[in-house]
């Protein structure tokens, strides 16, 4: 009883190391795409100010804002709202970005989620067939199509999609979302070909990695080991095997989730989504600071919160590991 | 062949060392070498036996200075090695040099062997080709290889060549003193021999002092000119090898001895083994008082609270146990208790 | 005790192995044959690359099919195993038939816990006594000597250390009494003092359970205290096959003299060591006629015909030399 009270607080102490390790991220990358939007030329007041402002005018403006106050002062007062759960307002909009955000994050999240579905759902199979069949043609077609999943541009095969399953065969619509809260049907019918054109390079890694990590786990001793206790290859490969390669599984996954933020932004252009990506394009080309300052602030907590899940699983797939 | 040694210092005086290797945070550190003092005389062979986790292997490695003393001081040529500057250092340390286990992981695979033989040269500073060839090429064959094998790579050559162009590239800096760290436990039963003579041989011809490291105990007592006994970072005894490996007076040996497998026929063996009960515990966290105790036969109140020192209970031998005495027995007892083996009928 | 009038428990007859190379077929062994008899402990014993553990190995039918061709038969209990189907096979595997291998570390699956997998060699063959397989497994770890059985079985390999696990592997081997198992190199990993108590334990399990033991290995000091006969191989063949005591005292076979000879045991002190000249020839350079010629000191123009397996007169021991009659070889000798 105490053992297990003690390992639990262990753990806990984990937890905590891992989350203060999360700040110190939070505040560099921050800092550097607030550096980097200032460092581009550009000046949002001006464009605040239209077309036939006074010198007078932009000034007036710079002050309200208080663009014209140094660099740091400008970045320090905006953590310090943030700390506060300010997030500020948008400069051109006027809207709290907390409400820009909330109603971008949801559509974002959505095909990502389908996404990383998709490709397990695709890949995972995919992979444990091309194992269990090491050397014959099931595998070697197999690793052709995760090559070619790889080497696709996802903006091709988004654009190749929509030309052909939207325009040519009118299964799906051509651009939009549509709140999941509003419509769930709809919600996934406008996802679905936004989350398949992310999933292609999902399902080449889930596969590639699920087969070469079974094959050098079916060669190695411990199999060796199991064949010679007399089981049978399906129970050495679904009991002992899956298990042990979860932990690679896992990692692939959760490099997968991360990259799949990031190109969102090119998905959701192609699609006409107003998601997170094309929320934060839009803000940084008219150098709309609180608002990338939001966005990128709830990307990362999101990516580091996807990683800290990671690495409590891991304790739990892997006894070495706690 | 052990000579005795006039000169005021031994070629190497270890004091007092301990080599700690942290595990970071709470977890304590891993006590690898905890407190030996011993002294390695020119021209002899010192064979240091051990089992996983003696820090045998640490210890080799801190006496070429590859790892640096947590505490304690290693002396070499009554030079203390950290005391010097990086090139008074890079200088100096040529003259111990180490061989390791796999000839394997210690060849590139990528060089042919006379660039392999002829880099410790480079790194010394040495410039003139000519001389570096003629150098090595001389090193190749004393190891008993020919010129023509120069300019191979490693993987034309078999496990006991490989050894063997590993030592020349120790040889061609003429060092002092040779540690050999496992050398023949990757090799073949039926060529160890050769290459154990090559070892004696070069002793001969280049005036060697070896620290000979190995888990073996028939090779160590063949090679030997003393013993050392380590067990989870402790010497437990140290001694001419004649003695050590016939009749030891510290309960491990005794014990390591007697586990020794004999490849004699029924008659010849020895009808009883000494058992050690439990596991070797973990250098991490090693028993207090005298590590052996665990597992000792002997052990007692005092083995738990007081480490025994360090004494030359006969001249020349030395042991740490606080029941032996100088006739070979012990304080209370005269042998360990030992367990009978099964006879085997032969059939 | 003659074993010749059981009946043998484990008969191998001209059992080859070839590795299917790109280059063609590479020989790994080549006519062995042997016999084994219930409550035996046979020792296999050569250097590396002679087969031995290509030869435990396919016994036990672990080698894969596409890259091996084997030829001849095993018999278990006069049952050919080589003409069993897989699924057949399956079930003598871990059953009639357990084998052990060198690292136990590697060899265990570090995610379940080791009772679940000593388990699990129970109720795979026996599944409907599957409600059996944790109180046997429990009792074979007493029987294996792990203090603290109950608490020993909710662990990981990696909590336990090398020797608490070969006994872990020797349970998992023994639950469901196999006729013979099969060691292959079970002690080399492991310290001097854990190998003395592992071979200790092996014996005296053998003697308890009459489980017939082939103990395959490269030392021949762990052979001598744990077996009753010795196969000596050398190059994919068998060159003399005699009970222990006979073979360290008056071998047959030039190989198995110097082996006998190299060991630094016999040496005397600071005396040049005894080694055999030259090496093993390579899988795909095999010598034609005797395969020790080139490295043997005794060899005539006889030597150049292939050599054959042959009873020594009416002793059970059989040796592959022809010159073995004329020849006296010597044994061990101490200094």
């Amino acid at each position: 009883m105490l053992i297990s009270m003690i390992n639990r607080i262990g753990s806990a102490g984990k937890l905590w190391r891992r989350m203060s390790q999360v700040l110190p991220v939070l505040l560099f990358a921050t800092l550097v795409s607030f550096g980097l939007l200032k460092l581009i030329p550009g000046d949002v007041a001006i464009a605040l100010a239209g077309e036939s402002a006074t010198e007078a005018r932009i000034s007036e403006i710079k002050s309200i804002y208080g663009l014209d106050k140094p660099f740091l002062t400008q970045y320090a007062s905006w953590v310090w709202g943030a700390v506060q759960g300010d997030l500020s307002k948008s400069l051109l909009s006027g809207e709290l970005v907390a409400t820009s955000i909330s109603r971008h994050l949801p559509n974002t999240i959505l095909i990502v989620v389908l996404a990383m579905f998709i490709s397990f759902a695709i890949g995972a199979p995919l992979g444990v067939w091309a194992a269990s069949r090491q050397g014959r043609f099931i595998d070697s077609l197999v690793m052709s199509i995760a090559s070619i999943g790889m080497a696709i541009p996802n903006f091709w095969l988004a654009m190749m999609l929509i030309s052909f399953f939207a325009l040519d065969m009118r299964w799906f619509p051509v651009t939009g979302a549509v709140p999941l809260t509003k419509d769930p049907f709809a919600s996934v019918h406008h996802a679905f070909l936004p989350a398949l054109a992310l999933a292609a390079g999902g399902i080449a890694e889930i596969s590639r990695q699920l087969r070469a990590s079974l094959i050098e786990l079916l060669s190695s001793q411990q199999v060796r080991t199991l064949h010679a206790k007399g089981l049978s290859p399906a129970a050495i490969l679904w009991k002992h095997g899956l298990k042990n390669v979860g932990i690679n599984l896992l990692t692939v996954l959760t490099l997968l989730a991360n990259r799949m933020l990031g190109a969102t932004v090119v998905i959701e252009a192609v699609f006409a989504i107003p998601g997170m990506g094309s929320l934060i394009v839009g803000a940084a080309l008219q150098r709309d600071f609180p608002v990338v300052q939001g966005v990128v602030l709830v990307m990362i907590l999101i990516v580091l919160v996807i990683n800290l899940i990671a690495d409590l699983l891991y304790g739990l797939l892997d006894p070495r590991a706690k | 062949m052990s000579r005795n040694d006039t000169l005021a210092h031994a070629l190497m005086e270890v004091r007092d060392l301990q080599v700690f290797f942290s595990l970071g945070g709470q977890r304590g550190s891993v006590k690898a070498v905890n407190g030996v003092s011993f002294d390695v005389f020119r021209g002899e062979t010192l064979g240091v036996i051990g089992e996983s986790g003696s820090g045998k292997t640490t210890l080799g490695r801190a006496l070429v200075s590859l790892v640096q003393p947590t505490e304690g001081r290693i002396f070499q040529d009554a030079v203390d090695p950290a005391k010097l500057s990086p090139k008074q250092f890079r200088n100096h340390r040529r003259n111990y040099q180490i061989i390791f286990q796999d000839p394997n992981a210690a060849l590139n695979p990528r060089m042919r062997i006379i660039d392999s033989l002829m880099e410790p040269l480079q790194v010394q500073g040495q410039k003139e080709r000519f001389d570096m060839e003629q150098i090595a090429l001389d090193a190749l064959t004393r190891v008993g290889l020919s010129h023509e094998h120069a300019h191979r790579f490693p993987h034309q050559f078999s496990g006991g060549q490989k050894q063997r162009i590993v030592i020349a590239r120790a040889l061609v800096l003429r060092p002092k003193v040779l540690v050999c760290d496992e050398v023949v436990a990757a090799l073949d039963v039926s060529i160890r021999g050769e290459i154990l003579n090559l070892f004696k041989q070069l002793q001969r011809e280049f005036d060697l002092t070896y620290v000979f490291i190995t888990h073996d105990l028939s090779v160590v007592s063949h090679i030997s000119d003393r013993i050392a006994v380590m067990y989870l970072g402790c010497l437990m005894e140290l001694g001419p090898a004649e003695t050590v490996s016939v009749n030891p007076l510290h309960p491990y040996t005794q014990a390591l001895l007697s586990a020794n497998p004999e490849p004699l026929p029924t008659h010849l063996r020895s009808k009883t083994r000494i058992m050690l009960k439990g596991e070797i515990p973990s250098p991490v966290n090693p028993p207090s008082g005298c590590s052996f105790r665990t597992r000792c036969p002997l052990a007692e109140r005092q083995c738990e609270q007081f480490r025994p020192q360090w004494r030359e209970i006969r001249p020349s031998h030395w042991i740490a146990c606080h029941r032996a005495d100088t006739n070979g027995g012990f304080i209370g007892e005269s042998v360990l208790p030992s367990t009978s083996l099964q006879n085997e009928s032969v059939g | 005790m003659n074993p010749s009038e059981k009946l043998p428990l484990l008969e191998v007859n001209n059992l080859s192995i070839a590795f299917n190379s790109r280059s063609g077929p590479l020989q790994v062994t080549r006519d062995l044959s042997f016999k084994i008899s219930a409550g035996e402990r046979v020792g296999l014993v050569g250097e590396s690359g002679c087969g031995k553990t290509v030869t435990g190995l396919a016994l036990m039918r672990l080698l894969d099919p596409s890259s091996v061709t084997i030829t001849g038969d095993v018999l278990l209990q006069g049952r050919n195993l080589s003409s069993l189907s897989d699924k057949n096979m399956r079930s003598v595997r871990g059953r009639e038939m357990a084998m052990i291998f060198q690292e136990p570390m590697s060899a265990l699956d570090p995610v379940f816990t080791v009772g679940s997998q000593i388990s699990e060699a129970f109720s795979t063959h026996f599944p409907d006594r599957a409600l059996e397989a944790k109180e046997r497994a429990l009792d074979l770890l007493h029987l294996v000597g792990i203090p603290l059985p109950l608490q020993r079985y909710n662990e990981y390999p990696h909590q336990l250390s090398g020797g608490m696990l070969q006994r872990v592997m020797i349970a998992m081997g023994l639950i469901c009494e196999p006729k013979i198992l099969i060691a292959d190199e079970p002690t080399t990993a492991l310290d001097v003092t854990v190998q003395a108590q592992i071979t200790s334990l092996l014996c005296d399990l053998s003697e308890r359970t009459q489980t017939a033991l082939l103990f395959i290995t490269h030392d021949l000091g762990v052979v001598a205290e744990t077996c009753t006969r010795m196969l000596v191989m050398y190059a994919g063949e068998v060159v003399e096959d005699a009970p222990i005591d006979d073979v360290l005292i008056d071998p047959q076979h030039p190989y198995t003299s110097g082996l006998l000879q190299s060991l630094p045991k016999f040496a005397k002190r600071h005396e040049p060591l005894v080694s055999i000249r030259g090496k093993v020839p390579a899988l795909n350079a095999m010598p034609s006629g005797c395969r020790f010629q080139p490295r043997c000191d005794h060899f005539t123009p006889a030597c150049d015909t292939e050599q054959t397996l042959k009873p020594i007169g009416l002793t059970m021991r059989q040796v592959r030399c022809c010159e073995s009659d004329r020849l006296s070889l010597q044994g061990v000798s101490l200094p």
